[in-house]
């Protein structure tokens, strides 16, 4: 009940907030809801010696704030919703920190550099050792090509995770990122003549065909309200899954 | 406005890598491009991470020269491009990217534990600041087991991307590597498993990787029953149990 609270919670603030013009963004399907947990051992960082305890936890050896990273690969289109950060902290004077960002991998003529995504910045202030705190609800989707700096001009780019440790008193237990998958937009121009780009099912039919999971009929039709027998969903499904490998 | 920047993207991909570039031939979840960032590189001798500056690059320091990252694709999956950025201002510097293939286990008789994945590689060799360089395209088909050193016994494997720095220079910088990937249904079994789908059938492949990956067990008395019509339940079933649907948290 809690949980189901905490849903609708999410989803209003999702869809009020950005998603209004994405509506399947703000529900999560396509695999499901997915947690991804960021082990302390994905993290390093040039000139920064660490130690991990017998807890887990990843502590800094080395004098001087610790700035380490560790690698973040989502599915194209993939949203992220909440990222938490697992810390020890005893230390009265000083937080561990994460944060998402986005390396542009320059091209000649675009300009390189590091993008801090907004509002991913996971903030452990607490003093009293062990605790998880986590960005307020996002909406973040992670594109391999994107316009991270608003100049109009997409580049390709590389996602981290930026851990701030800023002395010894303080430890990294892991990252806790929640996300989901969304169906792609839909293309401009529809692709089956009997799916029309106001026909209901029109983003999903067209995901599909983009996929290369279906190429609808020979005659151009998709054939969007024949039925269907076993064996046409047998490959419908092998298809979409990339069934099945088993070394 | 979403239209606008997806048209943008497509744009800039297409610039980007025009070569090889199959899009809606690929299936299984759709075609997927992997970046690999340099955050996820370590000295290949010594397990040390390069410095990572401001611009999000990883620069060598003077002793190390070459830097690995793991790659775990799903099995099956065929890699079709590899890209690597980079920066370089130094004429007649190179960084070499290539894929390779770890053996692990001591039986067989191949001599030397790394092989590199013929093709799948890439050299950067332009010394005009920030640059890209990539591979031709491949068709390289992601195992986790494959006999490596051709002595018909089949081996265990770990990939990992490796790209070298000549001259050991901490003017170059490493951006990150790309690569363009997809799913493929695994070629069927030599014996059907359903009396009413045989080898024959157009349908074979597709419903064998159902039954090997037990989301049927077909209709009844060893059939699948391919031309009957699905109801909506049932495909509520297929689903389910193909996406493992639902665990929420």
């Amino acid at each position: 009940m809690k949980k189901m609270r905490g849903r609708l919670v999410l989803a209003a603030t999702l869809s009020l907030a950005i998603l209004v013009s994405n509506p399947a963004a703000a529900q999560n399907y396509g695999l499901n809801d997915q947690l991804l947990t960021i082990d302390s051992t994905s993290f390093l960082g040039f000139g920064v010696e660490t130690l991990r305890t017998g807890d887990g936890y990843l502590n800094k050896q080395t004098p001087g704030d610790g700035i380490l990273y560790a690698p973040l690969q989502l599915p194209d289109g993939a949203v992220i919703t909440k990222i938490c950060l697992s810390a020890r902290n005893t230390d009265a004077s000083n937080v561990v920190n994460v944060e998402l960002q986005a390396v542009k991998l320059a091209t000649p003529g675009q300009s390189p550099g590091v993008v801090i995504i907004p509002g991913t910045l996971a903030l452990a202030d607490f003093h009293n050792g062990y605790g998880e705190v986590c960005t307020s609800p996002i909406s973040y989707e992670f594109h391999e090509t994107a316009d991270v700096d608003g100049d109009q001009n997409p580049e390709l780019v590389a996602h981290r995770l930026r851990a701030f440790l800023p002395f010894a008193d303080v430890a990294l237990g892991g990252v806790r990122i929640t996300w989901h998958r969304q169906v792609s937009p839909p293309p401009a121009v529809a692709t089956f003549p009997d799916v029309p780009t106001n026909h209901p099912f029109f983003q999903y039919v067209e995901a599909l065909y983009a996929a290369g999971i279906t190429a609808g009929y020979g005659n151009g039709n998709f054939g969007v309200t024949d039925p269907i027998t076993r064996g046409q969903m047998a490959v419908f499904l092998a298809k979409a899954l990339g069934l099945h490998w088993r070394d | 406005m979403k239209r606008l920047r997806r048209v943008l993207v497509w744009a800039s991909l297409a610039a980007l890598a025009a070569a090889g570039r199959a899009r809606g031939q690929s299936f299984g979840l759709g075609e997927q491009g992997t970046v690999v960032g340099a955050a996820a590189f370590v000295g290949q001798n010594l397990g040390l991470q390069g410095n990572l500056l401001s611009d999000g690059y990883l620069y060598q320091p003077n002793f190390l020269s070459t830097f690995s990252a793991p790659v775990a694709l799903p099995v099956g999956a065929s890699i079709t491009q590899i890209c690597l950025y980079f920066t370089n201002f130094k004429p007649g510097a190179t960084l070499q990217l290539q894929l390779e293939a770890v053996k692990f286990g001591a039986g067989g008789s191949g001599v030397g534990a790394v092989y590199p994945v013929a093709g799948a590689s890439a050299t950067a060799s332009s010394a005009n600041g920030y640059d890209f360089a990539c591979s031709g395209p491949i068709s390289y088909t992601f195992h986790d087991v494959a006999d490596l050193d051709g002595d018909q016994i089949q081996d265990r494997i770990a990939h990992r991307l490796s790209v070298a720095f000549t001259p050991l220079d901490d003017t170059l910088g490493l951006g990150g590597v790309r690569i363009l990937w997809h799913r493929q249904i695994s070629p069927p079994p030599a014996t059907p498993t359903f009396g009413d789908v045989p080898p024959s059938d157009a349908f074979f492949p597709h419903v064998e990787a159902l039954a090997a990956s037990f989301i049927t067990g077909g209709c009844s008395g060893g059939n699948y029953c391919p031309n009957a019509p699905l109801t909506r339940a049932q495909m509520a079933v297929f689903l389910a149990k193909a996406l493992g649907l639902h665990w929420p948290q």
